[in-house]
């Protein structure tokens, strides 16, 4: 039970962590996610140091500045240069700054020397809300859809239920690969964005409304049903006030457990680059790099974004199972 | 004496598939004004696919009247229904002031009522929820959302075959209280000894249709029908108004 509890708040915590990253992107960020240094082009994590060379403690940690160099294969080294201190200075409009050439790039950079943990902090931006919004919407599609077969049943429900099951059918990513095609090349991030996330709500809502649907149908053979229906309440009124509280619980799990699904979607078009496109950054094509396989011996860092993803999905996923048990339970 | 409804020759049932399968009928009753009426049978009697009909209720649970004919002289917001089991007739997602005031706003009212059942608000926060309450609180509160809707007629259909042998007796001394103060009572049950101290008048059903009726004690003592008979005999006596 501790350890359940443990997990959850870790889970919710990392979750709410990576929202609010997203969210203060422009203060947390130490650069902005198009700012290029091309001379520090793959540059790796710069160390943070509290002591210098003679050895001297400071209580301010402090970076030094790199230049590129190039070994006997013409491979790309950043030695430090220790004649200077560059002091980070934590401020209000800045979480962290440090004066140039000192560089301060803590998952280091891509190839054209821009930095990755601001690039994956303003990608969280795009990818969390995209999958929340698709998540959201398939839910909200399928609860209404679902609540009004179960509710009224007959034909509405036939209707429905083969609608949803014709939705079901379709695979999603072959879907948004055709729509991607059918679509001019030149479609801007924006309307991507609105295509991706309409798309995964609409092949989403069907199963979220055949569960829906379910519990519905028992749902409103409960007496309360019966109790307000003598009280003249109307359909809509039973609908909103005591079936929707009730399926609740269930979608937000629903969307707990398919947020993942819808971050990887996103990230796979994008890595096919169907998805959000430069200069736009999301999670997905911030992968985009790393599919060469010598980028992943020589920058291993450039795979920042794919632990993030990873991360992110597991804790979504976490929090459903957690919310699944606990609505057991109760 | 006024009367509230009147039934005549009333069919009922319900489609499964392409057929149509009787419920019940065909019945002929009415019922005045502040009488208190038991319709008793066994399961399968028809008795609450009547009391269905009655609320208006029959079309929306998937049942239909095949014939005959039933007059209402009182409005449906003039009816209040308590149903069977109180465990599943509040909802738990919601406090017992939040349903309350979904009858009535004014708390005065509420509070009123309240003291009527026999539920005063110290013992039962408004803000507390369902599955805080004992099946007797919960009965109460459902007698009292009934009561708020200032009814001519309950319809309570097996109110308290969930309940144990002593709160049977409280919630049927509280029905007794109300029907005094001329509110009409339509008793649904199987549960013959509860009839036999509180309604005026029994009707007694098997397979939909009527099989006797008539005014107690006199149905009790000296039942026609071998059926009737049985079920009054089949039933440990219990006294619940000595």
């Amino acid at each position: 039970m501790k350890s359940k509890s443990l997990s959850f708040y870790l889970a919710a915590g990392f979750v709410l962590v990576l929202m609010a990253g997203a969210l203060f992107a422009d203060w947390l960020a130490p650069y902005p996610p198009q700012e290029e240094a091309r001379n520090h082009s793959y540059h790796p994590p710069t160390p943070v140091h509290f002591r210098d060379k003679e050895g001297h403690f400071s209580l301010k940690p402090f970076v030094y500045a790199t230049q590129p160099s190039y070994d006997a294969y013409l491979r790309r080294l950043y030695p430090e240069d220790v004649s200077t201190k560059y002091f980070l200075r934590f401020g209000w409009l800045k979480l962290v700054s440090v004066d140039g050439p000192g560089r301060f790039y803590l998952l280091g950079t891509d190839s054209r020397g821009r930095d990755l943990l601001s690039r994956i902090l303003y990608g969280a931006r795009l990818s969390l809300s995209m999958a929340l919004l698709g998540a959201g919407l398939a839910g909200m599609m399928g609860l209404l859809a679902g609540s009004v077969s179960g509710y009224f049943g007959g034909k509405v429900d036939a209707l429905l239920m083969r609608l949803a099951e014709f939705f079901i059918m379709i695979p999603g990513l072959y879907l948004l690969l055709a729509l991607r095609s059918a679509l001019p090349p030149e479609l801007g991030s924006k309307q991507v964005y609105g295509l991706i996330v309409a798309v995964l709500g609409l092949i989403g809502w069907g199963s979220v409304a055949r569960v829906i649907r379910g519990m519905v149908f028992t749902i409103r053979e409960r007496d309360f049903i019966l109790a307000a229906k003598v009280l003249g309440r109307s359909d809509l009124e039973i609908l909103i006030r005591h079936i929707f509280p009730h399926t609740l619980s269930y979608l937000a799990i629903v969307i707990s457990i398919s947020v993942p699904g819808y971050i990887l979607g996103e990230a796979a078009l994008s890595i096919l680059g169907l998805g959000i496109q430069e200069p736009d950054v999301s999670w997905g094509n911030l992968l985009t790099e790393s599919l060469a396989i010598a980028h992943l011996r020589f920058h291993p860092w450039i795979t920042a974004p794919a632990i993030f993803i990873m991360a992110t999905s597991l804790c979504f996923n976490r929090l459903g199972d957690l919310l699944k048990d606990q609505s057991g339970k109760s | 004496m006024k009367k509230i409804f009147e039934i005549q020759k009333l069919k009922l049932g319900y489609r499964i598939g392409k057929q149509i399968v009787k419920a019940a009928g065909p019945v002929d009753f009415d019922m005045a004004e502040g009488e208190c009426l038991g319709l008793i049978g066994e399961s399968g009697a028809g008795k609450s696919t009547l009391a269905l009909e009655i609320l208006g209720l029959l079309q929306w649970k998937g049942g239909l009247r095949i014939s005959g004919d039933l007059r209402l002289y009182i409005s449906r917001n003039e009816m209040a229904y308590i149903p069977q089991d109180p465990h599943a007739a509040l909802d738990p997602l919601f406090s017992i002031g939040d349903q309350l005031r979904e009858m009535a706003r004014d708390r005065r009212r509420v509070e009123k009522v309240l003291e009527k059942v026999r539920l005063p608000l110290d013992k039962i926060g408004l803000k507390s929820y369902p599955h805080e309450l004992s099946g007797g609180m919960k009965q109460r509160v459902l007698i009292a959302m009934a009561l708020l809707r200032q009814p001519k007629l309950i319809v309570a259909d097996e109110p308290t075959s969930s309940l144990d042998v002593t709160l049977q007796a409280e919630i049927m001394a509280l029905f007794r209280e109300i029907q005094r103060s001329g509110i009409a009572f339509l008793l649904v049950t199987h549960q013959v000894p509860l009839t036999k101290n509180f309604c005026q008048r029994a009707i007694f059903m098997r397979s939909g249709s009527v099989v006797e009726q008539g005014f107690l004690p006199e149905v009790f003592k000296n039942p026609k029908e071998a059926y009737t008979k049985a079920l009054i005999e089949s039933v440990p006596r219990l006294c619940l108004y000595p």
